[in-house]
């Protein structure tokens, strides 16, 4: 140990410099890494639903005037340097007290869950026969079940007026057959936009319901038979409880979008079928009062958090019995 | 290896041949598209045995117990449960339960109702399912877990409560697929000996499924060694151990020596047999006269082998070797012994003294040597 071997040592020191800063170098990247991942969708929500949603918020606690744009200011600055803010609850108080905002809102909600109950009962027959299929049908068919999403939803409502008009394929077909004697009045009924809307949202029903299903295991099923459970009883007893998330997504994902439904509504509903998606049209374009459309939006948005919120509560009640 | 003698004395209906079989398959076949899952298997099982059905992967075993709960239909033959036709019942009305192997408890109900479930099927009043699900979980020294759910119990826990719920019931037969497949080892061995407590216990009889040759050589009454589809061989384990009836069968069971040959004479009780590959004549005790000339293979366990320092003056039943490996597993070491002719025998000793003072070693020379009674005769 007498001399000492510097180059070796200059080696080591500048070795383990380059070790320290490469760990240091991945740390930070990683840190980079993770604060990229999560701010992209985050400056996306806040872009194109937290700041629109504060600027309806404003717009809804203004007034209508006739001007460019058709609203007030919210605050204003007064004499001697005072800011002053002016907040118009009246639109809310509007939606309170006229019996067209609140009617709407609940034929809304009896639309949607109607529809919803309907979609249901279709979408969970076709989804038990999805999942219990090879797994080759099982992806034709699930590509069956997408294969509407291909064409425009405007197109397709369009061809269900073709459907279900006086003179339309399902009227002439019944006449023809002599079934009936004048045509049913199906177009511009409420009937008309259940099946509407059940059309349209069926897949939102379907796909979060077949994966639930298939993820299910079998021998629970013939564990249940095995302890003396006829098919059906077992159907109630195992499958149904244990498909429950698949249901309440599934409910969810066609109840929310149908809540604010204006498009099916407006073209195959009748003129008593009011739905908020419509009254929403009315009060902003022929109307052209923003505050009371803007507070209406705000009001609606409230109604489907509501229903989410409690979806997110029973998903988080299902997770520690799913694992 | 050996059973507790008090068990085999009770339990012995299968040499009675008045004695009626409890569960009867006869003639089942079943197949999966070319594929023989089960081919033509007959098996007599008897009221309170515990019978194992052992074979390899891919053998028919589970297949066979699938079809004992009814959730698979024979392509022909019957199977009758105390005496009853049952080849054609759906799973809900045979009077037979099965613990699955992945246990299958209802993840959305807690141990109690899991175990209630069955019992509820029947109509039971509720003060009586309460009442034997109670004994059922104390049975299985569960009582304390009633209220949990399946996912926060450990894997042990969840093989008593899946054994309590399918016991509940009072079969007449219980089906146990891999029922301590997915434990630890050290929790499987101390499960074997309380598995085979309850059913002493209740008395039910058991068929269970596995592929681990210790576990059923530890619990069975009886054996059935199934291979392709058939079942090969059915005895004791300890009559299957000794007397194995093919080469598959005493391959699978245990490690075995086996060492081929013909048959050049008779001897007294013993056939005389020229071993090339050993290099060497075995005289082995006859279980049926062979004509000279007979290709057989003579089936010798490792633990039946003993090593000796000088060679014998008879002109059978030894050979020379070198040591050309040891394998040392603690309370035995195997020996793998090349003769000069080149065939590598097994041979297991008993680690008596300590390790370091064993005297063979590698290359030393050694004296492989048996008596007539070590080995098996096999022609299949």
């Amino acid at each position: 140990m007498s001399a000492t071997n510097w180059p070796q040592m200059w080696f080591h020191f500048f070795r383990g410099l380059y070790r320290q800063l490469g760990v240091l170098g991945r740390e930070i990247q990683g840190k980079r890494g993770r604060a990229v991942v999560i701010g992209v969708p985050l400056l996306m929500m806040g872009l194109f639903f937290v700041l629109p949603f504060v600027i309806i918020l404003k717009i809804s606690f203004s007034e209508a005037e006739l001007a460019q744009p058709p609203y007030t200011s919210l605050w204003a600055w007064a004499e001697g340097g005072y800011l002053t803010i002016k907040l118009n609850f009246s639109n809310y108080l509007l939606l309170w007290q006229d019996d067209l905002y609140l009617g709407a809102y609940l034929n809304s909600i009896k639309i949607a869950a109607i529809s919803t109950l309907f979609a249901l009962l279709l979408g969970y027959p076709l989804a038990y026969g999805i999942a219990r299929t090879s797994k080759a049908w099982r992806l034709t068919l699930l590509m069956l079940i997408i294969l509407p999403f291909w064409t425009s939803f405007l197109i397709r409502i369009y061809a269900w007026i073709g459907l279900l008009n006086n003179t339309g394929v399902i009227n002439n077909a019944l006449l023809a057959l002599g079934l009936i004697d004048q045509p049913l009045q199906m177009i511009r009924t409420d009937f008309a936009v259940y099946i509407g809307i059940v059309y349209c949202y069926l897949p939102f029903m379907v796909l979060p319901l077949v994966a639930t299903l298939v993820r299910m295991d079998q021998t629970l099923l013939e564990a249940a038979a095995d302890l003396g459970c006829r098919p059906t009883t077992a159907f109630f007893k195992i499958t149904l409880p244990l498909s429950m998330p698949g249901i309440a997504a599934g409910c969810l994902l066609v109840f929310i979008p149908a809540i604010g439904e204006f498009v099916i509504p407006d073209l195959l509903g009748g003129p008593d079928s009011v739905m908020i998606g419509r009254t929403l049209w009315t009060e902003f374009f022929t109307n052209n009062d923003w505050p009371l459309a803007a507070s209406v939006a705000v009001a609606m948005l409230a109604f489907i958090v509501v229903p989410t919120l409690l979806f997110e509560k029973v998903q988080e009640r299902q997770e520690p019995a799913q694992k | 290896m050996s059973q507790p003698k008090r068990r085999q004395i009770q339990l012995a209906p299968w040499q009675d041949a008045s004695a009626k079989p409890f569960v009867r398959v006869v003639g089942v076949t079943r197949t999966f598209g070319n594929t023989y899952a089960v081919d033509d298997v007959s098996l007599d099982v008897f009221q309170g045995e515990f019978f194992s059905l052992l074979g390899g992967s891919g053998c028919g075993k589970s297949t066979l117990l699938r079809i004992l709960a009814g959730f698979i239909i024979p392509n022909q033959g019957r199977v009758y449960i105390d005496g009853v036709d049952v080849t054609d019942l759906p799973p809900y009305l045979r009077p037979v339960n099965m613990m699955f192997q992945s246990y299958a408890l209802f993840p959305h109900m807690n141990v109690e109702e899991n175990v209630a479930f069955g019992l509820k099927q029947e109509g039971m009043a509720s003060a009586q399912v309460k009442a034997r699900v109670g004994e059922m979980l104390d049975l299985v020294q569960m009582g304390g877990f009633a209220k949990r759910r399946p996912d926060q119990l450990s894997g042990g826990q969840r093989q008593r409560v899946a054994l309590a719920r399918s016991l509940a019931k009072q079969p007449k037969l219980l089906l146990l697929d891999e029922p301590l497949g997915a434990l630890d080892r050290k929790l499987r061995e101390h499960t074997q000996l309380e598995l085979v407590a309850i059913q002493e216990r209740v008395g039910t009889t058991f068929i269970t499924v596995t592929h681990d040759q210790e576990e059923a050589m530890t619990m069975s009454t009886r054996v059935a060694i199934m291979d392709a589809g058939r079942i090969v061989q059915v005895n004791t384990p300890a009559n299957i151990y000794e007397f194995p009836a093919t080469r598959m069968v005493a391959d699978f069971l245990g490690s075995v020596n086996l060492f081929e040959g013909r048959v050049v004479g008779t001897e007294g009780d013993d056939l005389r047999i020229r071993c090339d590959a050993a290099g060497c004549d075995l005289l082995i005790e006859m279980s049926q006269p062979l004509p000279e000339g007979t290709q057989v293979s003579v089936a010798i366990r490792p633990e039946k082998i003993s090593l000796i320092e000088d060679a014998p003056l008879t002109d059978h039943n030894w050979l020379r070797g070198q040591v050309a490996d040891i394998a040392y597993l603690g309370d035995v070491s195997i020996y793998h012994v090349r003769t000069t002719a080149g065939q590598v025998v097994r041979v297991q000793l008993t680690n008596v003294k300590h390790e370091a003072v064993q005297a063979l070693t590698w290359d030393d020379e050694v004296v492989l040597s048996w008596v007539d009674t070590a080995g098996v005769v096999l022609t299949t």
